[in-house]
């Protein structure tokens, strides 16, 4: 009588195997988290593409806020803060629309699939110097719930994302 | 005879305590506010988000009272200012987000019910040098009188109020043209 296995047994080991070497090897790839203790956050450029006012101060006030939350830098500047200079290892978070799309929040709470509001940024983490550290597109919607400035929320917590993975 | 004299004497007094108190006004020594529950959206330091109260500008501060809390931003700091038009749910807070899981699109029916509100962005400059964003959202109408009175005293704003008037006009006019 030589045991036998049963071949489901075999299949969720030989997953589990799988799943765990993936596990490995993405560890191996992720890349050391860069090392800053402050950070600046620029206010977002608009050339080609036009946010609204209240849109680009609300995307500025909450990604100060949601850097902050992180808590991976001593010191979160605001943009034009002189005290910034004497930082010794500051990153400059520079932000450039790539794309705004207003929404309507009726359409959206009514219809469920029409009437959403999109940013698309190109988020930069820069050195003082200008050399980039490290650069993503980060989009943030509001889908279903929420009025059209929820998006500028959602997209800070993207960024706040990408901050505490890399930093 | 006495008692005309002194109805008299009374009625000159009242009308010159109501001057008194329209030319205090005038000359700016108390704070005209805008009228109606104006919305704190974001930007405050002192100030929780969606606090509503009252808004005025004062003779050198944009000035917002929130219940015991209170924030000014000094006319001076003021780099822009910016007027907008947006609406927002009849019922909102938690009866309406509850309102979303009511039976047979109770929700939707009253998400249909919008009222409109101005939304007034300032942006200034703190003493360190650091830029904010404060955003307010007001009945409808009020945002281009606060704006007016801001500009009056000081403030920096890079559209004129009326060119941003004329600005929404052409939008609205250019997006029902295009729904048409």
């Amino acid at each position: 009588m030589r045991p036998t296995l049963c071949p489901g047994i075999v299949l969720l080991l030989s997953i589990a195997l799988l799943s765990a070497g993936g596990k490995t090897t993405q560890a191996q790839q992720k890349p050391a988290p860069i090392k800053a203790s402050a950070i600046q956050i620029l206010r977002a450029e608009s050339t080609e593409v036009k946010l609204p006012p209240d849109f680009q101060m609300a995307l500025y006030e909450d990604l100060i806020r949601e850097v902050v939350k992180t808590g991976k830098f001593q010191h979160v500047y605001r943009d034009g803060e002189t005290a910034a200079a004497k930082a010794p290892d500051l990153v400059l978070l520079r932000l450039t629309l790539l794309g705004f799309k207003e929404g309507s929040a009726r359409a959206r709470q009514v219809t469920t699939v029409a009437g959403a509001t999109s940013i698309k940024v190109h988020a930069q983490f820069v050195t003082r110097n200008g050399q980039t550290l490290l650069e993503r597109d980060i989009e943030g919607k509001v889908r279903f719930f929420g009025e059209n400035l929820r998006a500028t929320y959602n997209l800070s917590k993207a960024v706040a994302k990408v901050v505490r993975e890399n930093f | 005879m006495a008692q005309p004299l002194r109805r008299t004497g009374l009625v000159s007094i009242l009308i010159l305590a109501g001057l008194a108190a329209l030319a205090s006004r005038a000359l700016g020594q108390e704070p005209a506010p805008a009228s109606g529950v104006v919305h704190h959206v974001l930007g405050l330091p002192d100030i929780k988000r969606n606090a509503h109260g009252k808004l005025s500008v004062g003779a050198g501060a944009l000035e917002f009272v929130a219940g015991t809390s209170k924030a000014a931003v000094p006319i001076a700091a003021i780099q822009d200012v910016f007027t907008g038009e947006d609406s927002k749910r009849m019922v909102g807070g938690a009866a309406g987000t509850i309102s979303m899981f009511a039976p047979y699109g109770g929700g939707r029916f009253l998400s249909l019910f919008r009222k409109k509100v101005d939304v007034l962005t300032v942006e200034y400059r703190d003493p360190a040098g650091g830029l904010h964003g404060v955003i307010f959202s007001l009945p409808p109408g009020q945002a281009v009188l606060v704006k007016k009175q801001l500009v009056a005293k000081g403030a920096h704003a890079s559209i004129p109020v009326e060119e941003e008037v004329e600005q929404r006009k052409a939008a609205k006019k250019k997006k029902g043209e295009k729904k048409q």
